[in-house]
């Protein structure tokens, strides 16, 4: 006879293997083997292979969190790419203003002014991400529309702060956040556990999925709407100024023409993760899951195809969303 | 259709996706022994296909397979595209048209190939010394110098003029404004160099923009490649092809067009074809350990100038050079090796 636990144990692992998360842990084995199969030099093996998928999949990772969240209270963030030269710009130029001729001169920082240009960046994200919530709650426009604005002018604007030139960010300490490789890995660790737990473990979470899930049925609840959309934008423009540091470091300079379309990336990502464009489902597990998927597989198709590999990752990356987007919802359908 | 029937689909169409465009790739069993080298540019413009045809025939001639992957003119994306070179053990060696050499994104990571062992070059755009072994392309400054001459003779009452190039901190970019400026001499005052980020319909509108704010321009000079048929097509949408003089480098097709129906007075043609053949030879030179084989293409100082020559249309009296060639004969040229740009 077995006990209750042995049972309940039984029961959860059968549950796990019927979620989403259990779904894509098994595609990304699957993508993994099939590309280091079919590569003639296996390079998926190779710890440099290792590294390349986790620093891309890094910053994906950061930036889908965040579409997701946005997604999953049933929102939509356009101005990601944006977002990510923007307030590059804004940290190369606070590093230049506060560093001056020690950072021209390629000398040591110090620590204030990488602490302090950092802070102010990430406080402009945030300010960013505030406007995104005006614009939609007090001035009720669309999130698409709202976000496809700032998505044109933020980019703008970053062109007019340089003066449309790039501006140096090559400081050794400032630039570690990228170079060295388990600096983003712990930042996306920290990311993912505090969103999680977010989503998941508070009131916040719940009522954010309530919001996705029916905005009028939240509102007539009692849940403060504008407070829950200033948290999901907010933390969406925040993770997005996180990776514009991170790129800012990755290219030594602030860039306005860096990080054009990865807003397309971040919410194919969270999408292929299982969250829903209609607002009210996804997980932000599901979401890092879905960055791998995606980033083993754009990675991987220059392994396996050896000339004119470029030329096929967006058909890749095509395929990929649609089948899950096609899917998510036959699914949907059958439940 | 639960959880991991959809999974198994999407792998397989991944699959198949995966397996159908292999197709294109080498035969199977030619590809393990050979070295494989990597090119990639720093924007993605018909200029590079003559650069493809030239990796193709010294691919061919040398034994080696060789990939040329486009980048979309961004910094990011050539940090993207060394990257993942990087994680390809079978990469020997790798040909970079350095988008910014002040980038230390771009710099680090060519560092990074050569630490691993692998060969890397500059072509086209060169990059910091310590960061490739060789340089291989048009000696920009120089290039300049000679187009600045032409305009020099163009105007010889000198005049503003307006310059239009994709990325103005860009080496290649930089030397080529400067030669221009130096070769056309004090009467010619390039009063704005205007930058689109290689986005060719933004290449289009700085056109426009100019001779609608500065209507006593003289003259228009395309930086690179794609902002020749910008030029061309927004001066001729304007009507105003008789009032200005228009000077450019490489030769598009459109380019081509336009030097062949008068539409632009001279351009500064590099030679791509060469620079991927020669680039591509010295790869297996290096990767072969041979050293002589190396030194004869790049000379000691490893750099190897690939010459520039001035186009102008079959009629034009105005421009002389030693370099210069008439369209006809440069046409002819470019059938022999079936390339439609250089």
């Amino acid at each position: 006879m077995s006990s209750p636990n042995i049972l309940g144990g039984q029961r959860a692992w059968r549950s796990f293997l019927g979620t989403q998360e259990f779904g894509l842990t098994l595609a990304n084995l699957i993508a993994w083997g099939i590309i280091l199969a079919l590569d003639p030099q296996h390079n998926f093996a190779s710890l440099d292979s290792a590294r390349l998928l986790l620093r891309e999949g890094v910053l994906l990772g950061i930036l889908a969190i965040g579409a997701a969240i946005v997604i999953i209270a049933g929102g939509i963030d356009l101005s990601v790419g944006s977002v990510i030269a923007f307030t590059g710009v804004v940290c190369a130029l606070l590093l230049r203003a506060f560093g001056g001729e020690s950072l021209a001169a390629h000398q040591a920082l110090p620590f204030w002014i990488l602490l302090t240009s950092i802070l102010l960046t990430l406080v402009t994200g945030l300010l960013v991400g505030a406007f995104h919530t005006l614009l939609v709650v007090k001035l009720d426009l669309p999130p698409f529309i709202a976000t496809l604005g700032t998505l044109a002018g933020l980019r703008s604007l970053a062109k007019v702060l340089s003066n449309d030139a790039k501006i140096p960010a090559n400081n050794d300490a400032f630039r570690a956040l990228y170079t060295i490789w388990w600096v983003p890995t712990l930042i996306l660790v920290f990311v993912l556990l505090a969103t999680a737990l977010l989503m998941r473990r508070t009131k916040v979470g719940r009522h954010l999925y309530a919001l996705g899930g029916n905005e009028e049925a939240a509102r007539l609840s009692g849940l403060s709407v504008g407070q829950l959309k200033l948290i999901a934008y907010s933390t969406a423009a925040l993770l997005s100024t996180v990776v514009g540091i991170l790129y800012a470091a990755r290219q030594g300079q602030g860039d306005a023409e860096s990080a054009v379309g990865y807003e397309l990336s971040a919410i194919a990502a969270a999408v292929v993760g299982g969250c829903n464009l209609r607002g009210g489902i996804g997980t932000v597990g599901g979401t890092v899951l879905g960055v791998t998927f995606l980033t083993i597989v754009v990675n991987g198709i220059a392994n396996v195809i050896k000339v004119d590999s470029t030329q096929w990752e967006g058909l890749v990356m095509g395929i990929v969303l649609i089948l899950a987007v096609a899917v998510n919802r036959f699914r949907k359908e059958k439940d | 259709m639960n959880s991991r029937k959809y999974w198994i689909v999407m792998a397989c169409a991944m699959l198949t996706t995966l397996a159908c465009s292999t197709s294109k790739g080498p035969e199977p069993g030619a590809g393990g022994a050979r070295p494989r080298f990597v090119f990639i540019s720093n924007s993605n413009s018909p200029f590079w296909d003559a650069v493809r045809v030239g990796l193709d025939n010294a691919a061919k001639e040398f034994n080696v397979e060789v990939e040329l992957m486009r980048n979309d003119g961004s910094t990011g994306g050539q940090i993207r595209r060394l990257e993942q070179v990087g994680a390809q053990r079978e990469v020997k060696g790798v040909m970079v048209s350095v988008v910014e050499p002040s980038a230390s994104g771009i710099i680090d990571q060519m560092k990074s190939l050569r630490a691993k062992g692998v060969h890397v070059i500059a072509v086209d755009s060169d990059g910091p010394m310590e960061s490739r072994e060789a340089y291989i392309g048009t000696n920009n400054l120089e290039a300049g110098r000679n187009l600045g001459k032409a305009a020099a003779q163009l105007l010889p009452q000198g005049g503003k003029v307006i310059a239009f190039v994709g990325i103005r901190s860009a080496q290649n970019a930089q030397e080529r404004v400067n030669g221009f400026k130096e070769g056309a001499g004090a009467k010619i005052q390039v009063i704005d160099v205007m930058e689109d980020s290689s986005d060719v319909n933004k290449a289009r509108r700085n056109v426009a923009a100019a001779l609608q704010n500065h209507r006593d321009v003289k003259m228009l000079v395309g930086i690179w490649s794609y902002n020749a048929p910008a030029i061309v097509d927004e001066v001729k949408a304007a009507g105003k092809r008789s009032k200005l003089k228009l000077v450019t480098f490489d030769a598009e097709p459109n380019t081509l067009l336009a030097l062949k129906d008068g539409m632009l007075d001279v351009t500064a043609v590099q030679n791509p074809y060469r620079m991927a053949y020669l680039g591509v030879k010295v790869l297996k030179a290096m990767v072969d350990g041979d050293q002589p084989g190396v030194t004869s293409v790049v000379g000691e100082n490893g750099i190897k100038d690939t010459g520039v020559r001035l186009v102008v249309p079959d009629d034009s009296k105005t421009v002389t050079s030693e370099f210069l060639v008439r369209f006809s004969d440069f046409k002819k040229d470019l059938d022999a090796k079936g390339l439609t740009s250089s």
